[in-house]
């Protein structure tokens, strides 16, 4: 299933719009700095990875801070959209690193005030969890367990490459004439900080 | 110039650039609006996008507006039209575009207020507590149900549990219940749910409270719907038995699920609602305020567009009427339209081409009056007439040179002064304008006399003629005067007289003299020895005085005829200063009482010249003035040679001087003139030869007093054919010689 979500391919994002995309990136973070730059709103606990059966695994401990607007924003019935990045690219000692793979796992996660407990869905998989506290839910979605990443298969026996993770949180409710405010009042997107290390194999 | 079309064009680039990457970012915002997923990709765009779209846009208004004040304080043409259009343009602009911007804030924040009521709220909550109330009474009776199974599975044995607990989940109507024992042990199920469905083992949290000792009961959301999940422990028969759990999931019915999720969606949505009103308002708000900001920018620049556009052709006009302000009549405006400022532009170009026709033919006329006066000039400047016109307060409007020349004053340099500043040096020219003020005086502007001036040179007739040049009040507005030395006509029709005096007198007279002296002598040597003593020394006497007087009559008549002779002239190079020596000579052999003098030339001094001729006048001239010195104490002769080459003329001038009494000032105005003498023994006829042999030559010949006392005359004569040719037709730069040396 997770797999399923996975989009691999040996060419990766067009190059050019990468860069042009890191370049815009750069300048609206030197514009903005408060763009993911809070202090440390969603941490990385423990990350590794390790293979098992011709397939590489992730298992992750992520803290998950929401801040008060998120926090209102759930209390108040919105979804919130989790987003775990899995970025696997290919070490480089002149030029970037290229972008080898990613991965995308989406959770939402929102009240249900009839019932008054808080519902944990995996996106991506269409599974769906209720807790009686937030907390258990953070917890939950913060437990990576076996996260399949990529086949070992895919892989080139010459090259070295770097795992990436980093996690999203973001209030998606926000279309229409809402899609705006997004450009302007940051809180209602928590961006957590990459964390890299080598894959080893 | 080429440049500042290329910023303007540079500047609306720009602009169109900006706004274009606003109206971009504008259609991409609502393009992905609708995509959540697709706007979070794309946001950073759409910000840069409308950040770059508006820093072109303000930049290019920065620019404008700081051309517009920079023209503005150098008065640049069309500045001022330019900035009363532009802020014209931006309060047309601004006021609409603000009540509307205030009316549509107004509005929005007033009508999204409006979709929230207490009472919608108010009912939602109750609609939401009697749902739960409704729930809970229903998990109640499941937990209850719960409680009798566990009840009657306490104390049996696990094996017997599977069997027993499937009989109980009918009974109950329970889904799936659900023994487990520690760590979550499945111990035994009974489940309606298919094979295939694995069991749902209790959740940490429900084993959590379990073990807290209280019952477990909660209504979990499913994909289907809902399910209540209760869990109690199954009573031991011991306390240190295993704690088993007894987990029951009963299914809500679907048509109250559905009506539960009715009331959960339509609370979470008003929820929502309520909660993003805020931002939805502020969302709003910015796209208003970025739209009207869009629209100020638009309407600002295209203020400053629209006024450039309107105040170009302005500009142009400008421009084109300094330039033909400055004389530049080829200058043609670009016509810009077909509208009003076209047809200006085009009447402008008309009248430059009108302007510059009407130049052509001033010029024109002003080249053909250039060309008549310098027609004129060059006839006055050729003419020996004196032609000078004044003004009516007497000042110089023009003269010739001739005038000068004739009056012995430079006339031509004198233009635009007072005719009388000019004379206070110049006698003649003070006896000139005196004859001419008289006229004037009594109200004569036309008339015409024959006036004598007199000076240093000698005495000057002119032959005067005025006219008036009409003025616009009637009065003259000046006058013109024309002259002419006719002393040197005069001079010389006395001349012709004198010779025909002359050569009447040689021919009348001399004729009868032969005979009357041939006859005294005959009747005195006839009649002589006849007579008595007394009568023959009458006789004697009487004869002897005959034959003198005839004598004398003839030496006279030789005179007359030497002065009417015209041989011709034997012109060759003549050493000057010899012949002025070889004469000079002559007459210190012949003991004359005066002591002679002479200063020659040093480097020689020679002319073309008949050297009978000369030889001739320096005899004259040295007799004359031997002739002046009878009587005199001391007396000296002094002659002198010069040579010169002014006026581009090479000249000789021969001066003889002495110390006698000079010559009275009556006598100067007529002593070239023949039987004019004031001595004695003279016969009047000297001076008169010497100034019909230097003007034979082309020379002229002119007498003064010295200072010191005593005659000068000065002669002076033409060294070469050309200089001889220049002074015999009198041209003007002999006239200018002369007036030098007079």
């Amino acid at each position: 299933m997770l797999q399923a979500a996975q989009r691999i391919g040996k060419k990766g994002i067009g190059k050019k719009g990468w860069r042009f995309s890191a370049v815009a990136l750069l300048a609206l973070q030197m514009m903005l700095p408060a763009v993911a730059r809070a202090d440390a709103p969603i941490e990385i606990v423990d990350v590794s990875t390790h293979l098992e059966d011709g397939v590489w695994y992730l298992d992750a401990d992520i803290d998950y801070r929401l801040n008060e607007t998120a926090l209102e924003a759930l209390d108040n019935g919105l979804e919130l959209d989790i987003e775990l990045v899995i970025q696997l690219t290919e070490r480089r000692r002149l030029l970037w690193d290229p972008e080898f793979a990613e991965l995308l796992q989406r959770y939402g996660l929102r009240y249900h005030a009839l019932t008054e407990r808080y519902i944990l869905r995996n996106l991506n998989s269409g599974e769906q969890v209720s807790y009686g506290a937030l907390q258990p839910a953070l917890e939950a979605l913060g437990t990576v367990r076996r996260l399949p990443v990529i086949d070992d298969a895919l892989l080139s026996e010459e090259e070295r490459y770097d795992v990436g993770l980093r996690a999203i949180i973001d209030i998606k409710k926000l279309g229409g004439a809402l899609a705006l405010f997004r450009l302007f009042w940051n809180d209602w997107r928590i961006a957590g900080d990459w964390a890299r290390w080598p894959l080893d194999r | 110039m080429a440049a500042r079309p290329l910023r303007r064009w540079g500047l609306a680039a720009l602009a169109v650039l900006g706004l274009s990457l606003l109206f971009a970012a504008l259609l991409f915002l609502a393009s992905t609006v609708d995509d959540v997923d697709r706007f979070g990709e794309t946001y950073n765009w759409i910000f840069l996008l409308n950040l770059a779209g508006a820093a072109i846009l303000l930049g290019v208004i920065i620019a404008n507006l700081l051309r517009l004040v920079r023209e503005y304080r150098k008065q640049a043409p069309g500045s001022r039209l330019a900035s009363r259009m532009v802020a014209i343009f931006v309060v047309l602009a601004v006021l609409p575009l603000g009540v509307v911007y205030y009316f549509s804030v107004q509005f929005i924040s007033r009508g999204i207020d409006t979709w929230f009521d207490v009472n919608v709220e108010a009912g939602l909550e109750d609609a939401l507590a009697l749902s739960r109330a409704t729930l809970e009474s229903r998990m109640r009776e499941h937990l209850d149900s719960t409680q009798q199974v566990a009840d009657t599975l306490s104390g049996r044995e696990d094996r017997d549990m599977a069997g027993r607990l499937e009989m109980m989940r009918r009974s109950s109507g329970a889904m799936e219940l659900t023994v487990v024992g520690k760590s979550s042990r499945i111990i035994a199920v009974s489940s309606e749910r298919s094979v295939t469905d694995l069991p749902e083992p209790p959740t940490e949290e429900v084993m959590l409270q379990i073990r807290q000792g209280r019952p477990f009961v909660s209504l979990d959301p499913v994909r289907e719907g809902y399910i209540v999940r209760t869990a109690v422990a199954i009573p031991g028969l011991h306390p240190l038995d295993e704690l088993r759990v007894l987990q029951g999931l009963f299914a809500v019915p679907e048509r109250v699920g559905l009506l539960a999720d009715s009331v959960q969606e339509a609370y979470a949505q008003y929820r929502e609602l309520a909660f993003l009103r805020q931002p939805f308002t502020r969302s709003l708000m910015l796209t208003l305020t970025l739209v009207l900001l869009l629209s100020l920018s638009m309407a600002i620049w295209g203020a400053f567009f629209f006024a450039r556009k309107l105040t170009a052709p302005i500009q142009t006009l400008v421009a084109g009427t300094r330039a033909v302000a400055k004389g530049d009549f080829d200058t043609r405006l670009p016509l810009p339209g077909r509208d009003e400022m076209g047809f200006l532009v085009h009447s402008f170009n008309d009248m430059i081409t009108r302007l510059a026709e009407a130049r052509e033919l001033a010029r024109q006329s002003e080249q053909a009056v250039e060309s008549q006066r310098a027609y004129l000039e060059v006839i006055l400047g050729r003419l020996s007439t004196g032609v000078v016109s004044l003004q009516r307060d007497w000042h110089i409007s023009t003269a010739n040179e001739a005038a000068g020349a004739i009056l012995g004053v430079d006339l031509e340099g004198a233009v635009g002064r007072p005719l009388a500043e000019v004379a206070e040096d110049n006698p003649l020219l003070q006896q000139f304008m005196a004859v001419g003020r008289s006229h004037v005086d009594e109200g004569d502007y036309e008339w015409r006399e024959q006036i004598v001036l007199r000076g240093v040179g000698g005495r000057r007739v002119l032959m005067c003629a005025c006219s008036a040049l009409p003025g616009e009040d009637g009065a003259p507005d000046g006058f013109v005067i024309v002259f002419d030395d006719i002393t040197a006509l005069l001079q010389a029709q006395r001349d012709a007289a004198w010779g025909e005096v002359a050569r009447r007198l040689a021919h009348e007279i001399k004729n009868p003299l032969t005979p009357i002296q041939l006859s005294a002598e005959r009747i005195r040597r006839r009649f002589l020895k006849q007579m008595e003593d007394e009568d023959a020394k009458v006789l004697e006497r009487a004869t002897r005085t005959i034959v003198q007087q005839v004598e004398s009559m003839k030496d006279m008549v030789n005179a007359f005829s030497d002065y009417a002779r015209a041989p011709d002239m034997d012109m060759t190079r003549v050493n000057i200063n010899r012949l002025v020596a070889e004469v000079a000579e002559l007459y210190r052999v012949r003991e004359i009482p005066a002591a002679i003098e002479l200063r020659l030339a040093p480097g020689g001094c020679a002319a073309e010249a008949d050297a009978g001729r000369l030889r001739q006048i320096l005899h004259n001239l040295i007799r004359n003035a031997v002739e002046a010195l009878e009587g005199q104490e001391q007396p000296r002769l002094r002659i002198s040679t010069r040579a010169t080459d002014e006026f581009e003329l090479r000249a000789v001038f021969i001066t003889v001087e002495d110390n006698g009494p000079g010559i009275s000032a009556e006598a100067m105005d007529r002593i070239f003139d023949p039987y004019v003498t004031s001595k004695p023994k003279g016969t009047g006829l000297g001076l008169a030869i010497v100034k019909k042999l230097v003007e034979e030559h082309g020379g002229w010949v002119e007498a003064g007093n010295r200072e010191e006392g005593g005659v000068r005359i000065t002669i002076a004569l033409p060294a070469d054919e050309e200089a001889r040719s220049a002074m015999l037709r009198r041209e003007i730069r002999s006239s200018e010689f002369r007036r030098a040396h007079a």
